[in-house]
């Protein structure tokens, strides 16, 4: 495969989380890999569809969502049910998926941190962007990254830990907090924040917040360095609480700061609603 | 362990084969070893590399792996995650339990967990854990072999004998604590776990459980409901009573309402 083609396929292969159950909800489009097996994906279209089907689902249900024929719907799940990863309930000739399906990826997924599961995401934002991307916790009054991929030729001003203030993820981290919390964390700040390029009074640093939270996102323009912009995005778990944050950062003569918000921010919101569409199937501590 | 290591394989002439490997490749994911390489993927499914990549292109096209491009190594995708989560969350059985399942965990306090076997492994299909019981730390989806824990025991403990013998015949015997679990022990362990009709059992860290099957309508153990708390060393029977007494009312609890769905008209 020549460079050219390779990029071409990666490029279309970087997609959305809306767009995976848009697109891969089964009916069969065209090759996209020559390495393709036809086959093979029939029966994925029909476990997607029985994935997404709150309901058992008929064989005509299964037939008429994923625009297969119904010959091959009745080998798929012939095939699915020797396998016992489908069943059929007898009382309704519908299909489910049986608990053993939870041995096809979801026990692995269970064990792994919330860095692994981000991280096939965030390279592909990395990819989308050619700037630095980031995975960031918070730790007030800092920041910590957890996934970390840096631009090489980007200039250099970050850490491990940075104060959340200055920086796009920590006012994404903090503009989530629950109230209670986050009255404590202000009061740990000072009263005047001292930014690259200016300063700013604690009252309007929260009302800031405010902002960053009713739109969902953040930027910083030369606020931490004055060489680095950035902009970021809330990520959430199944109880809707905010436990990391997608950044992206960049230097300010490589990309300007409209570029970031008009160019980079809905890639950033994108990722961050893929990691977030993961964490929202799985279980932590209730 | 490729071909085989779904279970059943009875084959059909409609069978086909590359479902069969691709579903083979999901597999070998799992809890200790989420990440693969593509050489490890190839060595499972005992093929060439080429082929193996073929079905890992395909199986990546449509989001069932995702490829680490630092690593080059693959895990699990999106869409492969969701079956397993659909299966757990739309079964008739969480239906039932849920909201016993959550009484149970206001009234005791405890951590209340929900297993199902697939072959011969207690699967945990839901839980609710308070904070400072973490040393549960059994999240769902996680495989445990069935013999090694309360609430495998009390999904095994009303099966027939040769049935449990065949579940557990691909198990090396293996220690528990400092007590090796002999296929004999194990048997014996069953039969008065099965005559008292729960399981209890002390766990690491001082974590005592106690565990009892869920019955469907034609009375097989299709789950177990378990409650896991901190006790005092060698903890007296008494000190387990209400925890036994409230876990055998959970599982009548949860089998009545099971039985009702599986009779009664739905909507």
């Amino acid at each position: 495969m020549s460079p050219d083609k390779r990029v071409r396929r990666r490029r279309k292969r970087t997609r959305t989380a809306s767009r995976l159950t848009a697109d891969r909800s089964g009916t069969m489009e065209p090759e996209r890999s020559r390495y393709h097996v036809e086959s093979l994906a029939r029966g994925l279209a029909v476990l997607t569809q029985l994935s997404l089907s709150p309901l058992p689902m008929s064989i005509a249900d299964i037939t008429a969502a994923t625009g297969m024929n119904i010959s091959n719907v009745f080998r798929v799940l012939q095939t699915l049910s020797a396998l016992g990863i489908v069943e059929r309930i007898e009382a309704t000739k519908t299909f489910r998926l049986t608990y053993r399906s939870i041995k096809l990826g979801y026990n692995a997924f269970a064990h792994l941190d919330i860095a692994d599961l981000a991280r096939p995401a965030l390279q592909r934002l990395y990819r989308a962007v050619n700037e630095s991307v980031f995975l960031s916790v918070l730790a007030v009054p800092n920041i910590i990254s957890i996934v970390r991929i840096l631009q090489p030729q980007r200039l250099h001003m970050v850490g491990h830990t940075l104060p959340a203030y200055a920086t796009p993820d920590g006012k994404v981290l903090l503009a989530h907090l629950d109230q209670h919390t986050q009255r404590l964390h202000f009061n740990l700040l000072p009263q005047t924040l001292v930014c690259a390029r200016h300063t700013l009074s604690r009252s309007s640093f929260i009302s800031q917040l405010e902002e960053v939270r009713a739109q969902g996102w953040a930027a910083t323009d030369e606020e931490l360095a004055l060489n680095t912009r950035g902009v970021a995005a809330p990520v959430f778990d199944r109880d809707h609480r905010c436990v990391a944050a997608v950044a992206v950062a960049a230097a300010h003569d490589r990309k300007s700061y409209d570029f970031m918000i008009e160019a980079i921010r809905p890639k950033v919101l994108e990722t961050a609603a893929e990691i977030s569409a993961l964490l929202k199937i799985r279980y932590e501590t209730k | 362990m490729s071909r085989s290591s779904l279970g059943r394989s009875e084959r059909s002439k409609y069978h086909v084969t590359t479902i069969d490997r691709g579903l083979s490749v999901l597999s070998q994911f799992h809890q200790s070893q989420p990440h693969l390489s593509l050489t490890e993927i190839a060595a499972g499914l005992d093929c060439a590399v080429s082929s193996a990549m073929r079905i890992l292109r395909t199986l990546e096209d449509l989001g069932f792996v995702e490829q680490d491009l630092e690593s080059g190594n693959y895990s699990p995708g999106l869409q492969a995650i969701r079956l397993g989560y659909a299966a757990m969350i739309s079964t008739d059985l969480h239906h039932a339990a849920l909201p016993i399942m959550r009484d149970l965990f206001r009234r005791t306090g405890a951590n209340v967990n929900l297993d199902v076997l697939i072959d011969d492994l207690a699967c945990r299909v839901e839980r609710f854990t308070t904070e400072d019981l973490l040393i549960d730390d059994f999240r769902i989806g996680t495989l445990i072999p069935a013999q090694h824990t309360a609430s495998g025991r009390a999904l095994l403990m009303c099966l027939p004998s040769a049935e449990i013998d065949a579940l557990l015949r691909n198990r090396p015997t293996e220690a528990v604590g400092t007590i090796p679990l002999t296929p004999a022990l194990l048997h014996q362990n069953l039969e008065r776990d099965n005559s008292r009709g729960y399981v209890f059992a002390e766990q690491e860290f001082g974590l005592c459980v106690v565990a009892a099957p869920i019955f469907d309508s034609s009375d097989k153990t299709v789950a177990a409901v378990s409650v896991g708390w901190l006790g005092k060393p060698t903890s007296s029977a008494s000190a387990r009573r209400p925890y036994v007494e409230a876990v055998i009312a959970a599982a009548e609890e949860i089998t009545t309402a099971l039985k009702q769905v599986d009779n009664g008209p739905v909507e």
